[in-house]
């Protein structure tokens, strides 16, 4: 049984957490978002990286991970294109046509 | 209706990530399912350049990403610690299918989509997150908290569709009071919950067929039908109350069924909760269809023209005769 040291895994815990503070918190333009949300993914990234070689499985597990990680930033990219074509800015705060 | 042939690729995209995620033995496989589906569904609501289905794009792919993040992230950990990594599992799935104390980003985003597109976030987008839920259901903490969600989505299901004017909203505030009954459905068996689905998919498909075919979206728009479809004007009541669950119609079996499982596992206040606010969207349909008939013509009755059904839309005539007549429907299997 492999025995896993606590702080390999606190510190990308805690860089996917400041990830999910900045997505949650500091959200004026898009574009902070998908930063954020690519920053959350690096720190999985990480995380996945010592489990995977902690555990003796198979590393390129984590190249199927960051392609799909990088399909889903230029999907974020797209929206963020399609946003300013269609709402002359990024600032969430012009996002309120479909509220309650 | 005519479509880009390139709907037809991301559809099977769609559902290919759905029944990836459903058949994968892995987190990971569940997680590449996930991404496909999202990543497939974003072009099929924002193949238009317009404010809202721009704006409900981008909703849809901002908390769906923080889902799927949050569920490879906390399946990665899963070696480290095992109840903490479910629990966080658990809630990025009932984010990403809407139920109660995440749900907020349903309505919106169904406000900006058109009615096809909101049958497909409606049952299609369920069942991924539905399933990988009903795997979880081993632990009596995780049990616990589905059943909390589907109490709580009861709950608003029920009385947020109370003050919504627009029918989109209305349909997604009846879709959280459905899952209700699918959750807790899940908590017991995992067969009651895939045909609560079922009813619930072929209910709704009819109710947006007919709107869709008419192009309504909000409740002034009914008023303002056309004298030639009256027939329509007869049709809509008869799939709401069939979607509310009243007792001639379809839609009632599934409650019956889950009123009589839930009942023999004595589960009797999670039963009031749910019973008492599916009667709360029982009113809400009503509210719909009332003024539509009072406000209706005085030639209304002699008007029906019965045979231009079938050569409106022969769809719309099954969906109306199984809706009608669907209770009918287990009768052969119970004796």
């Amino acid at each position: 049984m492999v025995s896993f040291s606590s702080m390999m895994v606190f510190i990308p815990m805690v860089m996917i957490f400041c990830g999910m503070w900045g997505f949650i918190t500091y959200n004026k333009h898009m574009l902070n978002s998908l930063l954020s949300l690519e920053f959350m993914m690096l720190g999985v990234f990480w995380l996945m990286s010592i489990q995977l070689t902690l555990v003796g499985s198979e590393i390129y597990f984590s190249l199927f991970f960051l392609t799909l990680a990088a399909c889903e930033g230029s999907l974020g990219l797209t929206m963020l294109i399609l946003v300013v074509r269609s709402h002359g800015n990024d600032v969430f705060s012009s996002f309120n046509l479909l509220e309650c | 209706m005519t479509f880009p042939i390139s709907y037809f690729l991301f559809f099977c995209t769609l559902l290919t990530g759905t029944s990836l995620s459903i058949c994968s033995s892995s987190w990971f496989g569940a997680w590449i399912g996930l991404e496909l589906n999202l990543l497939s569904f974003i072009p099929l609501i924002a193949i238009k350049l317009c404010p809202y289905a721009t704006e409900a794009a981008i909703k849809y792919f901002l908390i769906q990403a923080m889902a799927s993040t949050i569920l490879i992230m906390s399946s990665s950990m899963h070696m480290f610690s095992n109840d903490f990594s479910y629990i966080l599992i658990t809630l990025s799935l009932l984010l990403k299918l809407g139920a109660a104390p995440l749900h907020f980003w349903f309505p919106q985003v169904i406000e900006g989509l058109t009615w096809p597109q909101a049958f497909i976030l409606l049952t299609i987008q369920k069942l991924a997150p539905m399933f990988l839920i009903s795997y979880l259901t081993y632990s009596s903490n995780l049990i616990f908290m589905i059943t909390l969600a589907a109490i709580l989505s009861s709950l608003i299901g029920a009385l947020g569709g109370l003050n919504i004017m627009k029918l989109r909203k209305l349909m997604a505030f009846s879709s959280i009071n459905h899952m209700s009954w699918m959750l807790i459905a899940m908590t017991i068996n995992d067969m009651m919950w895939l045909t609560y689905f079922l009813f619930y998919s072929f209910i709704s498909g009819s109710v947006i067929i007919l709107l869709h075919s008419t192009q309504t979206y909000s409740i002034s728009n009914l008023m303002n039908q056309n004298k030639n479809s009256s027939i329509l004007n007869l049709l809509l009541p008869l799939n709401l109350l069939s979607l509310g669950g009243l007792p001639p119609f379809m839609g009632f079996s599934p409650k019956w069924i889950m009123i009589q499982l839930l009942s023999s596992k004595m589960m009797i206040f999670s039963l009031l909760v749910i019973l008492f606010s599916s009667l709360i969207t029982l009113y809400f349909y009503l509210r719909i269809f009332i003024p539509m008939i009072l406000l209706s013509f005085p030639s209304f009755s002699s008007l029906l023209k019965i045979k231009s059904l079938w050569a409106f839309s022969p769809f719309l005539a099954i969906f109306t005769f199984i809706n009608m007549f669907g209770l009918c429907l287990p009768i052969p299997f119970s004796i």
